[in-house]
């Protein structure tokens, strides 16, 4: 799971940081709310555990901006512990509360609650642009338009819809696809994002109204992502898009 | 008067009791780690980590007793 932890106390944030990623998930920290919503919006990651008390924008604020990062479960985390304040948390977005000091058993616990509602309500139909998969099915079509794919290449598919057009670096795509370690020297993402975009690119003719179909974009020097079809030439490659560094 | 003092001793407390929030948290997570790790390495972290935030959880507490012996000393305290 990738989590995102928006907390400015720097031993706290660290610590959590920490934690979760002995648990398992690959997580990053900020430490003010306005770098949170930035980049909750660029990296839609599954979980956000928020801090309330935050320079810049606080916790509430980056609540009232959820609709950037609709997709993403927040979890707030509080040192006060007035009734109303955790209800308007609840009323603004957030999918739980956890008043401070806490147990990092109970953090650890109420994400994996999160991580299960969240695979509970899924819908088994994922949408990008003109790119829409059906997993209960196995079906996926461009613009209405059936795709045959490989068990491989509808997994990595699956993944890059699941990132709703946020970069997926090719060690995470190695890790969720071949389940191999993230450092092996192969190339074998790059060969399957190259099927992968043929397949994709010959299920719809190009249109000079619309621009080129929807296409697996690479990000240079990091990894790849969906991109929308839109108006205006393609490009080859763009420039990486940096985790922001904690405060 | 005594209303409005007793309105800001509230939320300078409000706000010491969050600042001790802190360090606890980190306090009580970082020693959980350990256990969870068990290794010679997490522990040294822990206790190092330890502390630093019990020093912070004393400041916190410290500066908590001073706003009530200020508020006590008040007139009308």
């Amino acid at each position: 799971m990738r989590v995102l932890v928006v907390e400015d106390d720097r031993a706290l944030g660290l610590f959590l940081q920490k934690g979760l990623k002995i648990e398992g998930h690959e997580v990053e920290w900020v430490g003010d709310g306005e770098t949170a919503v930035e980049h909750a919006a660029q990296h839609q990651p599954d979980l956000m555990v928020l801090d309330l008390s935050l320079p810049r924008l606080d916790g509430t604020g980056v609540l009232a901006r959820k609709e950037r990062f609709a997709n993403t479960s927040i979890l707030v985390l509080t040192g006060r512990s007035q009734l109303e304040e955790r209800i308007r948390c609840l009323d603004l977005g957030a999918d739980d509360c956890l008043l401070k000091p806490f147990s990092f058993h109970e953090l650890s616990a109420r994400c994996r609650a999160l991580m299960r509602r969240r695979k509970q309500f899924e819908s088994p139909v994922l949408r990008f642009g003109e790119v829409e998969m059906n997993r209960m099915e196995r079906s996926v079509l461009v613009e209405g338009a059936e795709v045959e794919l490989t068990a491989k290449e509808f997994a990595l598919l699956e993944i890059l819809l699941q990132r709703h057009g946020a970069c997926c670096s090719r060690a995470d795509l190695l890790k969720e696809v071949w389940h191999v370690d993230p450092q092996s020297d192969t190339n074998v993402v790059d060969v399957y994002v190259n099927y992968l975009r043929k397949k994709l690119a010959a299920a719809v003719p190009v249109s000079k109204e619309v621009g080129p179909p929807s296409v697996i974009e690479t990000v240079r020097g990091h990894g790849y992502r969906l991109r929308s079809q839109r108006k205006g030439p393609a490009r080859d490659e763009i420039e990486p898009m940096e985790w922001a560094q904690g405060a | 008067m005594g209303t409005a003092m007793n309105e800001a001793m509230f939320r300078d407390l409000d706000r010491e009791l969050h600042n001790l929030c802190q360090p606890l948290t980190t306090l009580q997570g970082r020693l959980e780690l350990a256990q969870i790790m068990g290794d010679a390495a997490s522990m040294k972290e822990a206790v190092d980590s330890g502390v630093v935030e019990a020093q912070r959880v004393v400041a916190a507490v410290t500066r908590m007793r001073e706003r009530l012996e200020r508020e006590e000393k008040a007139p009308g305290g």
